[in-house]
């Protein structure tokens, strides 16, 4: 499903710049929809159990720190949030600054983790997660989500073992995932993001949410419960 | 140390954020807040011969150990049934003698995957139409509906009237020779006070005895288990 701009955007590439592998991520000036409703429930993970009893994966996975935090899709060009089970979130207006961030991003849909209550850091920040759309892997969805957001003003990169403790009211992404260089390099990561949470005074971090490099985002309506075995989630506890 | 890989380069050094316009906040910093949602405290099962703290110690064990293969085996599955399912629509094209499963094997053993005549159930037809067009979607596919009654409510809010209520039901279905469509099922459960009011209005030994009749639902789950 291709993803629709708004032409007042910043981003300055024509749309032959950013067709990509045939998507073309700016298609035609967004029209909204009455009455709003996200085009999927976000992707849920299977629960993989801990990651150092979790049995060796099949194929190529990327593996994302587990960010603790309140999950949500979010309309770009309208700043409006839903929860996972496809309802608006109640707390939309604490991510204000971060929403309005976004209105300058092309791609219409972002799956997010919005970081509020449950801890005290990065309070009002959006952390973008991934981009739900049918057709792309995750990997050109990755890459695609760096080309649009990465020159937008108030969007950081978010390295997993230097937490900005400080900021609040942007949007972030992350600057790395931990691959698949081996089991013992990621039980490293997985013990490190433990430590950092010590270091935090808080369960900043879940543990990882691993995802398979050439899995698409299925759009599905059926139920906000059904698993997607292709994404499996690494909890500490 | 370093994450192992990048993914893409860093976007933008970290920023300092501006300072927020508008409401201005005292620092509480150094007072204990109440928080709303602190944990329960739970009164704590006494453990004078050590078999809880064995049986807690295997229960935590074993449920890692069954999620991580539980996760991997559904993972797994996954996998394999996506492979499987474009040899089966492939290979079976235009065919009308249908197996109910396709063996997959390795050297020393084999596994089935069955394709069952179970769908699971779509909120609307749209993603069909889109799939195969409408008339397609309408030969092999259709509405269906459950209609249900909350008894407690209906008999709250009907009160004396409800064998009426009932009785009346039953007369449309039949008057639309859609008896058969009409199921009801009776069973008798507790009121809302009975969680909280069997350990006042029971002595222990009754609530023994009522467990026999009406056991109450109880699970084992790791504490800090989050849905989510």
């Amino acid at each position: 499903m291709d993803a629709y701009t708004d032409p007042a955007l910043t981003d300055k590439r024509t749309p032959e710049e950013i067709k990509w592998r045939g998507v073309s991520v700016v298609a035609k000036p967004y029209v909204p929809t009455v009455p709003l409703s996200p085009p999927t429930y976000p992707l849920r993970p299977v629960n993989g159990g801990r990651f150092d009893k979790a049995p060796a994966k099949h194929g190529d996975w990327a593996y994302e720190p587990k960010v603790n935090g309140w999950r949500t899709l979010v309309h770009t060009p309208t700043g409006t949030m839903f929860n996972r089970h496809g309802q608006r979130l109640s707390i939309e207006h604490e991510f204000g600054p971060a929403l309005a961030i976004l209105k300058n991003c092309p791609l219409e849909w972002l799956d997010c983790e919005g970081m509020e209550r449950r801890h005290g850091l990065l309070r009002g920040c959006l952390i973008v997660l991934d981009w739900p759309t049918e057709k792309l892997s995750y990997n050109v969805r990755q890459a695609e989500l760096y080309t649009c957001l990465h020159h937008i003003p108030g969007v950081h990169s978010l390295a997993p073992f230097a937490v900005p403790t400080k900021l609040t009211d942007s949007v972030l992404m992350f600057a790395h995932t931990c691959d698949g260089e081996g089991q013992a390099v990621l039980k490293e990561c997985w013990k490190k993001l433990q430590d950092l949470n010590r270091v935090l005074g808080c369960e900043f971090y879940e543990g990882f949410l691993a995802k398979r490099r050439d899995s698409l985002y299925p759009f599905q309506l059926r139920s906000p419960s059904e698993e997607f075995p292709q994404w499996v989630k690494h909890r500490f506890i | 140390m370093p994450m192992p890989k990048s993914t893409h380069p860093t976007p933008q050094t970290e920023a300092t954020s501006p300072p927020k316009p508008g409401f201005k906040k005292i620092d509480l910093g150094g007072i204990t807040k109440k928080d709303a949602k602190a944990p329960k405290e739970y009164p704590v099962l006494p453990d004078p011969t050590g078999d809880v703290s064995k049986l807690v110690r295997d229960i935590v064990t074993e449920q890692e150990q069954l999620d991580a293969l539980d996760g991997s085996l559904k993972t797994k599955k996954s996998e394999l049934i996506s492979i499987t399912k474009q040899f089966f629509f492939n290979h079976l094209s235009g065919r009308s003698d249908i197996p109910s499963s396709v063996e997959c094997r390795n050297c020393s053993s084999a596994v089935l995957v069955s394709f069952q005549n179970r769908y699971k159930v779509l909120p609307d037809e749209a993603p069909l139409i889109a799939a195969v067009g409408e008339e397609s979607a309408a030969r092999f596919f259709r509405q269906s509906f459950e209609l249900k009654v909350d008894g407690d409510k209906a008999l709250e809010l009907a009160g004396d009237s409800i064998g009426d209520l009932i009785s009346g039901l039953q007369e449309l279905f039949a008057k639309h020779g859609a008896t058969d469509a009409l199921t009801a099922k009776s069973v008798i459960k507790p009121t809302k006070d009975y969680h909280i009011g069997r350990h006042t209005a029971f002595t222990p030994e009754q609530n023994e005895a009522l467990e026999r009749a009406c056991p109450v639902i109880a699970a084992v789950k790791k504490k800090s288990d989050k849905s989510d």
